[in-house]
């Protein structure tokens, strides 16, 4: 998790990932920030994220995020 | 050029394109059932390029994938805009930079995101010879459209057709400043995605600047819609215009990191 929170304060630095639960729904995080992450994800990672993933569901929360990249780890 | 006329069509053409390594700039996501359902999105289909165009009030908005450098994405017959976003951090793509030039694309404008939250603004409190108020008539709605038209580049910014016009009434979301006498003395155009409001357009009419007509209306803006301490608001500006900065700076509006370039091909240039 401090791996997925540094890459995301290294995009949003501004944004408190550690407690908003809402990301993308409260508009916090937008599309280029979305692409910016799936980018860091794919490099840090190793997992591809596929259109049909980019639920706003799965970045709303570092949480979330952490979830989608373990399940695409499987 | 075909028109695209389902989200799992985009999808389908996203899904063949979009490879480890692709360059894009497609950052239509949620916007796409909105596009489809108006008619206002199409796609230019090469064999490793596609292009996807979006019909706008002037001209057409371009993103693209990119997997041959070589192969030259086909573009409508229309003025073509294209933004190239990116993080100061991590400078200009300057390989998606060559290839939108190598298609007729000139360099247009930058412009920074700027953002703020409400604990850390500093707004002017009202007074009497500039009164702002939420736009009341489609006469309102008109001068301030026409106001914002005229400030700004159409084809990169966001040209406000008579269409707009009861929507934005509607919507609440054109502030109007006026003077004691009700003359108009400028406006702001804003816009709410979740819990961030958005300022889309602010320009002070010509004889009236120089007078803190901008920072009264940002100072509404803010204070209308701000629920506590920690509501954000966020804005692009364009990097030349000192002023402008200079005033959101006044605020507490901070750069985020975030930039874009738009470039634009215009019509008489497609060949």
């Amino acid at each position: 998790m401090d791996k997925l929170l540094g890459i995301l304060k290294g995009i949003r630095p501004d944004v408190d990932f550690e407690n908003e639960t809402s990301l993308v729904d409260d508009g916090i995080l937008d599309s280029f920030d979305v692409v910016s992450i799936i980018s860091e994800l794919d490099d840090a990672f190793g997992v591809q994220i596929r259109i049909d993933e980019l639920d706003p569901e799965n970045f709303n929360s570092a949480a979330s995020i952490m979830a989608l990249i373990e399940k695409l780890k499987k | 050029m075909r028109q695209i006329l389902s989200i799992s069509q985009y999808q389908e053409i996203v899904r063949r394109y979009k490879k480890q390594g692709t360059a894009a700039n497609d950052y239509l996501q949620n916007e796409v059932g909105s596009l489809v359902s108006e008619g206002r999105i199409y796609c230019f289909e090469g064999e490793a390029n596609v292009a996807f165009s979006v019909k706008g009030g002037i001209g057409s908005r371009i993103y693209y994938y990119v997997n041959d450098w070589d192969e030259k994405i086909r573009l409508p017959d229309d003025d073509c805009v294209v933004e190239l976003l990116y993080r100061e951090s991590c400078g200009l793509p300057e390989k998606e930079l060559l290839y939108l030039l190598s298609l007729g694309f000139e360099k247009n404008l930058i412009r920074d995101q700027y953002c703020a939250m409400t604990g850390n603004c500093s707004i002017l409190a009202e007074e009497g010879k500039c009164i702002v108020d939420n736009a009341q008539l489609i006469e309102d709605i008109k001068k301030a459209a026409e106001l914002f038209n005229r400030s700004f580049d159409n084809l990169s910014g966001c040209y406000i057709g008579e269409a707009e016009y009861g929507p934005l009434l509607a919507g609440k979301c054109i502030l109007i400043a006026r003077d004691a006498g009700g003359g108009f003395l400028g406006a702001l155009h804003h816009s709410k995605n979740g819990r961030v409001s958005n300022l889309i357009h602010l320009a002070v009419a010509e004889n009236a600047r120089g007078m803190g007509i901008g920072k009264r209306l940002c100072s509404y803006w803010i204070s209308a819609n701000s629920e506590d301490a920690k509501t954000r608001f966020a804005l692009w500006v364009q990097r030349q215009n000192e002023r402008a900065i200079s005033l959101y700076k006044s605020i507490g509006f901070v750069h985020n990191g975030k930039t874009t370039l738009s470039l634009i091909k215009r019509k008489n240039e497609n060949g």
